[in-house]
């Protein structure tokens, strides 16, 4: 299951045992845009996932999904389970948000500084 | 700076939007209907806007992540009669300070929701706006988000709490019209 991105949506890309999501994420609802991407993440059945966050902005609704889809991954004993949380090297607000998850939902998070994230 | 302001008149509105336009530089203005699709065509204006302005990235963010929550929280809080609402967005600059003013008519019910969560940021310190952030999004039940006011904190947040909030009576109206000026430098 891979979505495109859009201006308000990011891309959703599942490849080898990885969960990609690149681009900001501000969708109307935010709820029924992560439904499907939860959906498949319940059948994942290997011991080994990582989730490759590379996202510039994401609403405050949106951040809860997120909370949401690592809820989920977290209660299927996943044994190598991994986030690399992508950030822009100034972003430190979104470093933080990604603290922020990683310490509600226990979800192991490494942090990866990047040059640059953002179109402005 | 957060505080109500007596009842201003339509005249008196007018006049402070002239105001405003006359004082600062105006970098977006918009004053129509407000639904979702037209949301996005001021979320993408603003950002070009953002983009032609010589100005540090982290604080582009900052203006651009109030605005998305501000509209986020028009959608929220907008008015249940019908449904796409008028609503006000503008940015204006005065030297090294932005002003984003949002607007848009509330309920009474709404009205009240939107003062307890104001109320309960008032006089907070940067530093305890994002334990309140962090606690709220610990706390908030993913299924009811909505009540979780995330987005007003992180406005918060972004201005280090130096907003102004009206609530100006609107004519034939139950509803009242919720402007929301938040100081960004």
């Amino acid at each position: 299951m891979n979505i495109e991105a859009t201006e308000n949506t990011p891309a959703i890309i599942f490849e080898d045992n990885t969960l990609t999501i690149r681009g900001e994420i501000r969708p109307e609802n935010p709820r029924s845009f992560f439904d499907p991407i939860l959906v498949k993440l319940s059948t994942i059945s290997s011991d080994r996932f990582t989730i490759n966050c590379e996202i510039p902005f994401m609403s405050s609704s949106s951040i809860l999904q997120l909370k949401r889809l690592f809820l989920t991954l977290m209660k299927q004993q996943i044994e190598n389970l991994e986030v690399f949380w992508n950030y822009e090297e100034d972003d430190l607000e979104s470093k933080e948000i990604g603290g922020y998850l990683r310490e509600i939902t226990d979800i192991p998070m490494k942090f990866v500084s990047q040059k640059s994230m953002h179109n402005f | 700076m957060n505080k109500p302001i007596e009842i201003l008149n339509r005249r008196q509105l007018s006049l402070s939007f002239f105001e405003k336009m006359r004082d600062n530089e105006m970098i977006f203005s918009y004053f129509g209907v407000l639904n979702f699709d037209i949301s996005q065509f001021i979320i993408t204006n603003l950002k070009t806007s953002l983009s032609e302005i010589d100005l540090e990235n982290r604080f582009k963010r900052k203006i651009y992540s109030s605005l998305v929550e501000g509209l986020e929280n028009i959608f929220r809080h907008g008015s249940e009669t019908q449904n796409s609402s008028n609503g006000i967005v503008m940015l204006t600059r005065q030297s090294d300070t932005f002003c984003l003013t949002l607007g848009n008519s509330v309920t009474r019910a709404k009205e009240l929701k939107l003062i307890d969560g104001i109320d309960e940021m008032k006089d907070e310190s940067l530093e305890s706006l994002k334990l309140l952030y962090k606690k709220k999004l610990g706390e908030a039940d993913e299924a009811i988000a909505l009540s979780a006011n995330l987005g007003l904190i992180q406005i918060a947040i972004n201005c280090e709490n130096s907003y102004e909030f009206h609530f100006l009576p609107l004519n034939n109206s139950m509803e009242k019209l919720f402007l929301f000026d938040i100081f960004l430098k």
